[in-house]
């Protein structure tokens, strides 16, 4: 104890020592370092323009006064403001000051590069300029710093020169144009006089070392005022060298551009001061009026005098006080004033509504430059980051932060005394966990334990010789004491260090303490002895010293045992080479032999060591023998030791115990310095804030700063979370006043789940803070060297720095739930433990998907096989090292599709519903109208495919035998082809929509239309004048079965052949001579009707009488269309035909003679055919109803008829007149309901026509259209490929067949019908029909010919090209007849009379033909042009065909646009086939057969009988029909038959039809209804005759007659 | 072997700066699903509604199709166009609605095939849809209703 006190005493007085000597050194090297700095002034001033250190803490404060002084005169600088160098408010900004310094090196360093090479670059050019700039630059920069010396020095260093020197430029002509000649004088003399700059050009650590100094030295600052008037010499000086410009010359140091100063800070109060004596502050109270306005002037208001003065913008009145009286000190101050004595103000600029455009318009385009640009949300970095769960606003989790306190280890206002007491405490917490651990007793223990172990096994053992288990055993045990030992060793040594320094530093505060005569700490440190036995303790110390040396000797002795086996193994080696010594080392051996034990004898007794060998020396090749260990130095070291770690024996133990107990010295007994860090420590208080996620969530109460430096918070803080907490930190902040710095952040660790409030105890987590703070007063501050030492040496550096106790831990729910999200979502938590490479940083994210590269990461890595994280990875790599596993080479989008079908393809591919959907969507024919799909897979049956997949495994196999001639079949085929591309092209034209398909908008009525209706109320009525209404139309699609009827209006007929008696046997029965009497009589010898028969449907009217009957009868025939389909398409396309047939009704009497009851009368009733009309149903849907009067169609023989001539008996009559002989039938079809009729195709097809021509054409249809919309006008047709063709191009002469015209070679007139003949042969067939749409295509006469068949526009086109090349005047009339509706036909002119062909049946009428079927005359086309009819009239009767007239006819081809030349897309010739007579006899006997067999079967009851007789007649007359083209032969001809057959009464008719297939033959022999005859005894005749003409045209003659014999 | 009608019609638009509006539509299905008929693509005519500020089209769409796999559903989308005077077009809009085809389960445990149909309209700034799907035999026995919403 004593040697203590003695060791505190003279710490004491070390350190009195200390701190005086550190004071004089101070001075000494103040004192020096300016002598130095004058010294070198002279070198360096070169270096003044770049820094100026204004060394404020240096700053004297006489020379501080002074500058203020001075600066008073110059008003409106600011240099008052930061001049005077306040020593001890520099020590407040020392650190701010550091902190600039570094930035600005910082900024230095980055400059220095970029201007240096800007400066090589820029030397040679800038030089002269900088010499001249660099002068002046010094009272520039002067300025600049003075402002902001930070502004100041980033300024000067890094921008280029050249910007330098046009800034320093300009301030120079500022500087040179204001000042006056007197100001600039004081301004150059003066002004640098008070604060010199003092120049320093050390480097930054030198400067900071003097400042170091400056600080410690703060009470004595009388002793610095010796430097300062040096500094006063010094400065003086310095003027005077800025003048001498030459020397800037000199190159630039880094420094040049840098210029470093303190901030200075200027006490308040002072500011103030200054500031009222610099400053003008104006009054705010309200100027008098007379001051403002000039003298003897008063106030003129011109509002008052009715002027206009805007309205002035609102200004506070304080605020305009202010202004005037401010104005007012100013010279000139009453300018401003206006004639009211008021500031003059412009009106208030603010307008009332916004004169800036608007942003939007609606109309209008925004300026692309004003326009918003859409950038896409951006995502949060923290979006991901939410817990799942998470938004759910009940289920969230809560961490609890309890922050229970914080101690400081060190703070800024510890005093020295703190420090110490600091440390103390630390070092005796760690002694009190040491002493509660008691790892020396432990190890203490230990070590006895196994020494007894050791020394039992070898007692026990110690006769017997050691087995080697044992020897194993004993040298384990020996390794493991020698072990414990070294442990305890370290231990013991390090519990007595710490004693000895907890002793060290109690030493140090005591000393403290009565230097500075007060207390500052409650520490107080007792040592407590506890006193031991001296006697059992030195002996516990001697025995625990022998045991040790014991073990350390038989260590040394077992090592050197080793050592020399390993000596003598390689003397063994040395000794076979060398074996001639032996005998002279073995006497040598025995010498040194007898020495070492001599030597081990004598130095310890109690070593009982036997050596079996000794070593010996041996020459200096052979290897080195160990030495043999010094055992006595063992013990000399082992002491040692032991007394340097372990008390003495005897002495006493000394616990220290450490109690807060000292009193700590009041306040007003301490020295100011003391009283102020006291005061220092009072002002500060503390709270923490804490940091979730780097947002501040929640902060602590702000606790008052203890002298202990202690604060107690105990505030748990509840933070419900919703994202995944990624950081957990306290910001601790220190209060002082209002202002508050961040002193120190503490990161937290996230806890785990498993952490739960009330389960945790408060962890301590240490902070610190680099910050560095110093003070004026007893506190030590931060990061401030510090030394205890007397001599200073030893420094340290103590840090702001403490603990923060406090836990984080997850909430608990009401339900004792922890609300904790599961660990899975927490990132960051995946990462296992250590040893455990992470794969992606490993391998990298790519090598991810190489197996090799993962088993590698996996085997590196040791992953734990059996860990459930890890199962995926296991799995692969077993899969991976089992086998070659390929990755695949592709890549697939939907891969796990498979998976997940309900069926496969097969199956959605088999299912017979989805294929008949799809094929009824693909409007495939067969499926095109199906309607009703039904709902159930078993429901569809495999036969609805049946027909399909037939054609299309047949499609291109044609059935021949339904066609009875090759060439047709062929045809047939091409034709079928046509029409499906076309109607595929038509399919898909129609889903082209145009607005009216899919808008349908009601007309509003108009005023007009509501006048008419208006005017038809008041309209008589007129029952017996009923109007036509108009028939509301249907549209086709929304119709069934049974929806149509077909009416058929019979209204009369003409000329109705009549029954001619057979005169040539009269009287051969009396029936037949009583009817022919009537006949003769009555002049009634028909009774004919009509019968309607329209898709098998059959109907007739009443019998009428005589030959031009009137019925006037409705017939309802109903309709049905193919497949149930009604769709505009599918009725287009309805082949059926309306057949009206004319029958006589004869009445046959037969008389029964009855022996029982006398006579009765028999009657039979028989039909005749006599004629017939056939009206395409597509005629009818098209023109929607079919209203006039038709030729019927009768054969040219009717046998057993006449035509009654009864008016026109004895006739000159010319051609034309016999022409319109026949007989007629009135008719009105229609459909009820009105069905819509299909519009043309709409689309747009290709053309090679010239633009201008179809533009032309486009118009002239239009203008057409709009003057006359009933005129058909065609201008432009569609060829068979799709293409739009000018019409003038199908006319062009052709030469018809040769044999025709041979026929009469020298009457071409002659000629002509046949032409027409072998035209119309050529079969009808619709283009309707055909192509199944509305559009009109038009084939070449060639296409024409080698299909062999086409409507009337192809027959009427050949025709006229026949007709052309037959030198005649021929034309195409477009016009609408009756049937067929908008046709052709063609016009010829002949004799000065215009002939009207109808190309169709071959006939020809004259122009005023009152039964001419040609209804309208459109408009005529030839080769060269085509002319429009612009007459009144259109009826062929009334027009004018004299094209020559242009009022009569527009031209499409005029002067105005004159015919381009189009060429003809008609072949030059066309080339015919010759007859094949063959091939029209077989075609003949085929047909008979046919119909022969067809007859049969249509009698199936009757038996049906041929007559042969007849049959052969009937076939001679046939040739000879043709011939004559069925025109008045019958007279002859009957003769000759009723001769051949006298008994027969016969009835019979040729029929002459175009061959193209057997159907429509069959047909028209079954509507004659010949086969219907009921009689008994009827026999039937039946002749075909095929005509063949060129080109495969044949003419088919059947004549059918029945025979019923008389 | 499930199939699917989508009956609807596109009612109009608004909301867009002008009111000469079309539409162009098209439905986009995974590989799964198999158009029986109907056009799973198309164009309304333009609108240029002299009162009031929708453009109505009244747009049918009615699509048939069958599915062998529940991944890939349909999905509309819509582009809505402008037509200036001078018959220029320009994309004023587009959205697609998507997977959320709002499924109800419509619970029907009957062999026969039903039909359920909802129709849902909303008037979101632009365009209006009307869409009803009618799902048949989703395996056989599960009918749903399928809602569709627009979301533009």
């Amino acid at each position: 104890m004593e040697a203590l006190e003695d060791g505190e005493e003279d710490e004491r007085e070390a350190l009195k020592r200390h701190l005086r000597a550190e004071r004089q050194k101070r001075k000494k090297r103040l004192l020096e370092q300016s002598s130095l700095q004058k010294s070198r002034d002279a070198d360096d001033v070169k270096d003044v323009t770049s820094i100026q250190q204004y060394s404020a803490d240096e700053g004297p404060s006489e020379k501080a006064d002074d500058s203020v002084v001075l600066s008073k005169s110059r008003t409106g600088s600011q240099k008052v403001l930061c001049a005077p160098g306040l020593t001890s408010i520099t020590q407040h900004t020392h650190h701010l000051d550091d902190f600039v310094k570094r930035r600005l090196e910082e900024k230095l360093k980055a400059a220095r590069s970029k201007g240096e090479s800007l400066q090589d670059k820029e030397a040679s050019l800038e030089f002269p300029s900088r010499l001249h700039s660099l002068k002046d630059r010094d009272t520039v920069t002067r300025f600049d710093r003075e402002a902001d010396a930070d502004r100041a020095g980033r300024r000067d260093s890094p921008s280029p020169l050249s910007t330098r020197v046009r800034f320093r430029e300009a301030a120079r002509q500022v500087g040179k144009g204001l000042p006056t000649a007197e100001e600039a004088f004081n301004f150059f003399t003066l002004n640098f006089d008070p604060d010199p700059p003092d120049v320093i050009e050390t480097s930054s650590r030198r400067r900071q070392k003097q400042r170091k100094t400056t600080d410690e030295d703060e009470e004595h600052e009388d002793v610095d005022e010796d430097i300062q008037e040096e500094n006063e010499t010094q400065s003086e000086e310095a003027p005077l060298v800025q003048t001498q410009e030459d020397l800037f010359v000199i190159d630039q140091s880094p420094q040049d551009f840098l210029e470093i100063k303190k901030a200075e800070y200027v006490g308040y109060q002072k500011l103030l001061q200054r500031q009222s004596e610099l400053l003008f502050t104006p009054s705010f109270r309200t100027v008098p009026t007379s001051i403002k306005l000039p003298e003897n002037m008063k106030p003129r208001y011109l509002e008052d005098e009715g002027l206009y003065v805007g309205e002035r913008p609102p200004v506070s009145l304080t605020n305009e006080n202010i202004l005037e009286n401010r104005i007012l000190k100013m010279e000139e101050g009453k300018k401003w004033f206006g004639d009211d004595g008021r500031i003059i103000a412009l009106p208030n600029p603010i307008k009332e509504s916004s004169t800036r455009p608007p942003l939007f318009h609606m109309e209008e385009a925004l300026d692309p430059a004003l326009q918003t640009v859409y950038r896409k949300a951006v995502k949060s970095k923290y979006a991901n980051l939410y817990i799942a769960g998470g938004a759910d606003p009940e289920g969230d989790y809560q961490l609890d932060v309890d922050v229970s306190g914080l101690i400081f280890s060190h703070h800024p206002l510890f005093s020295r005394e703190h420090v110490l007491g600091a440390r103390l405490a630390q070092l005796y917490d760690q002694y009190l966990t040491r002493q509660r651990n008691n790892l020396t007793g432990h190890l203490t223990d230990k070590l006895n334990g196994l020494r007894n172990a050791l020394r039992n096994m070898l007692e026990s053992h110690s006769g017997l010789n050691p087995t080697q288990a044992l020897q194993q055993r004993i040298s384990e045990y020996n390794l493991e004491v020698r072990n414990t030992r070294h442990l305890r060793d370290s231990e013991q040594e390090k519990d007595r260090t710490l004693l000895k320094n907890i002793v060290k530093v109690w030493k140090a505060i005591k000393a403290l303490r009565e230097f500075q005569k007060f207390t500052n700490t409650p520490y107080k440190l007792y040592l407590r002895r506890e006193n031991v036995d001296r006697v059992s303790d030195e002996q516990d110390y001697e025995d625990e010293i022998l045991a040790e040396v014991v073990e350390l000797e038989a260590e040394t002795e077992e090592e050197y045992q080793n050592k020399l086996a390993e000596y003598k193994k390689r003397l063994e080696e040395w000794k076979l080479c060398r074996k001639k010594q032996k005998a002279k080392k073995k006497k040598q051996k025995k010498k040194k032999k007898g020495q070492a034990q001599d030597d081990t004898e004598g130095e310890d007794e109690e070593q009982d060591v036997s050596e079996s060998e000794g070593p010996t020396d041996e020459p200096p090749p052979k290897p080195e023998p160990p030495e043999r260990p010094d055992l006595g130095s063992i013990e000399q070291w082992v002491r040692e030791k032991t007394l340097r770690i372990r008390r003495k024996p005897g002495e006493a133990i000394l616990i220290p115990e450490l109690s807060a107990s000292a009193n700590i010295t009041a306040s007003e007994l301490c020295p100011r310095a003391e009283t102020a860090r006291r005061e220092d420590v009072a002002r500060r208080s503390l709270f923490t804030k804490i940091l979730y996620n780097d947002k501040e969530v929640s902060r602590t109460d702000s606790r008052s700063l203890n002298t202990d430096f202690r604060v107690h918070f105990g505030q748990i803080f509840n933070l419900k979370i919703v994202n995944c907490p990624q950081s957990i930190s306290l910001q601790v902040f220190e209060e002082i006043g209002s202002s508050c710095s961040l002193l120190a952040q503490v990161f937290l660790p996230v806890p785990e789940p498993s952490v739960v409030t009330g389960s945790v105890p408060l962890e301590e987590f240490e902070f610190s803070s680099n910050q560095r703070v110093m003070f004026d007063h007893e506190g030590v501050g931060s990061d401030v060297p510090l030394s205890f030492e007397a001599d200073g040496s030893n420094k340290q550096s103590l840090l702001t720095s403490g603990k923060v106790s406090c836990c984080v831990s997850w909430g608990i729910g009401d339900d004792d739930v922890p609300l904790a999200p599961p660990i899975s979502q927490q990132p960051g938590g995946v990462h296992s433990g250590m040893g455990c490479l992470d794969a992606v940083s490993y391998i990298g994210a790519s090598g991810l998907y190489d197996m090799k590269k993962i088993g590698e990461w996996a085997r590196q890595s040791r992953l734990d096989p059996n860990d459930p994280k890890n199962a995926s990875i296991m799995q692969l790599l077993k899969v991976a090292s089992s086998g070659e596993v390929t990755a695949p080479e592709y890549f697939r989008l939907e891969h796990l599709q498979e998976e997940f079908n309900f069926v496969t393809d097969e199956e959605l591919e088999k299912s017979g519903r989805f294929r008949l959907l799809k094929l009824r969507n693909q409007e495939v024919a067969e499926f095109r109208n199906y309607k009703f799909i039904p709902a159930l897979e078993r429901e569809v049956t495999d036969t609805v495919f049946q027909e399909y997949e037939k054609r299309l495994k047949e499609g291109e196999v044609i059935d021949t035998k339904e066609h009875l001639d090759s060439h047709r079949a062929l045809v047939a085929k091409y034709l079928q082809k046509i029409r499906e591309s076309v109607i595929n092209r038509f399919l898909l034209a129609k889903h082209h929509y145009l607005l009216s398909d899919l808008v349908i908008e009601e007309e509003i009525p108009t005023i007009g239309i509501l006048g008419i209706n208006l005017f038809k109320l008041a309209e008589p009525k007129r029952p017996l004048k009923p109007q036509r209404k108009e028939r509301k139309k249907v549209t086709a699609q929304n119709l069934s079965d049974g929806d149509i009827k077909l009416l058929v209006n019979i209204i009369r007929a003409y000329d109705i052949p009549v029954r001619r008696l057979q005169s040539n046997k009269p009287g051969q029965s009396s029936h037949s001579a009583l009817q022919g009497s009537i006949g003769l009589l009555d002049q009634i010898q028909v009774r004919p009707f009509v019968e309607v028969s329209f898709q098998r449907t059959v109907l007739q009217t009443a019998t009428a009488d005589g030959p031009n009957p009137c019925w006037n009868e409705e017939l309802q025939l109903p309709f049905s269309a193919p497949n149930g389909d009604y769709s505009t398409a599918s009725l287009q396309s309805v082949k059926d035909e309306v057949f009206i047939n004319i029958f006589d009704e004869v009445v046959h009497e037969t008389v029964m003679n009855d022996k029982n009851r006398g006579k009765s009368i028999q009657t039979h009733i028989e039909k005749r055919w006599l004629g017939s009309v056939k009206i395409p149903f597509s005629t009818i849907y098209s023109q929607s109803k079919i209203d006039g009067t038709f030729k019927v169609n009768t054969p040219a023989v009717l046998l057993g008829y006449s035509k009654e001539k009864s008016h026109f008996t004895n006739s000159g009559f010319d051609i034309l007149r016999s022409l319109s002989e026949g007989t007629f039938i009135t008719l009105f079809i229609t459909v009820d309901p009105q069905l819509v009729p299909g519009e043309s195709v709409r689309e747009k097809f290709d053309t090679q026509e010239d633009e201008r021509l179809l533009q032309a054409s486009e118009r002239f249809e239009r203008d057409a259209a709009q003057r006359y919309p009933e005129r058909p006008c065609i201008t432009t047709v569609i060829d068979l490929s799709g293409k739009t063709v000018f019409i003038t191009r199908y006319i062009r002469p052709l030469s018809p067949p040769k044999e025709l015209l041979d026929e009469f070679p020298n009457n071409p007139l002659e000629a002509t019908p046949l032409v027409a003949r072998f035209v119309s042969l050529i079969p009808s067939l619709p283009d309707q029909v055909s192509f199944s749409a509305t559009c009109d295509l038009w084939s070449t006469c060639d296409q024409f010919l080698t299909l062999l068949a086409g409507d009337e526009e192809e027959h009427a086109v050949l025709l006229c090209n026949y007709f052309l090349s037959m030198g005649k005047k021929a034309w195409l009339i477009i016009g609408t007849a009756i049937p067929e509706g908008p046709t052709a036909y063609v016009l010829t002119l002949e004799q000065n009379l215009y002939l009207i062909w109808n190309p169709s049946s071959g006939q020809f009428y004259g122009q005023y033909d009152t039964f001419c079927p040609l209804q309208a005359v459109g408009c005529l086309v030839n080769p060269d042009n085509v002319w429009f009819n612009i007459q009144q009239y259109t009826s062929p009767m009334r027009v004018s065909f004299d094209i020559s007239k242009a009022h009569l006819w527009k031209p499409f081809f005029s002067r105005t646009f004159s015919h381009p030349g189009l060429s003809s897309i008609q072949p030059e010739e066309l080339v015919y086939r010759r007859t094949d007579r063959a091939a029209a006899a077989e075609l003949q006997d085929r047909i008979e057969r046919i119909l022969k067999e067809k007859i049969m079967e249509w009698r199936p009851r009757q038996p049906t009988r041929w007559n042969r007789y007849c049959t052969t007649t009937l076939k001679q007359f046939l040739p000879k029909l043709e011939l004559i083209r069925g025109q008045d032969v019958a007279e002859g001809h009957r003769h000759e038959l009723q001769s051949l057959l006298g008994d027969y009464r016969i009835s019979g008719f040729p029929l002459n039809l175009a061959f193209s297939e057997i159907r429509p033959i069959i047909e028209a022999v079954y509507s004659t209804g010949i086969h219907s005859v009921q009689a008994s005894n009827v026999e039937f005749a039946l002749a075909v005759y095929v005509h063949p003409y060129p080109n495969n045209v044949m003419s088919v003659w059947i004549y059918l007659a029945s025979l019923v014999l008389t | 072997m499930a199939e699917l009608h989508i009956i609807g019609q596109i009612i109009g638009a608004s909301g867009f700066p002008e009111k000469t509006l079309f539409c162009k539509w098209g439905i986009h299905t995974g590989e799964a699903w198999r158009l029986l008929s109907g056009l799973k693509e198309g164009q309304t005519q333009v609108d240029s509604p002299q009162i009031g500020d929708i453009a109505y089209w009244s747009h049918p769409i009615d699509l048939h199709y069958a599915t062998k796999g529940l991944q890939g559903w349909p999905k509309i989308h819509l582009e809505v166009w402008h037509q200036d005077s001078f018959g220029r077009c320009q994309l004023y809009g587009y959205g697609f609605l998507g997977e959320d085809f709002n499924e109800k389960e419509g619970g029907r445990e009957t062999e026969k095939q039903s039909e359920i149909l909802l129709t849902a309209a909303r008037h979101l700034n632009s365009a209006q849809f009307t869409c009803s799907c009618v799902i048949q035999r989703i395996m056989q026995h599960v009918y749903r209703a399928v809602n569709i919403h627009t979301s533009i």
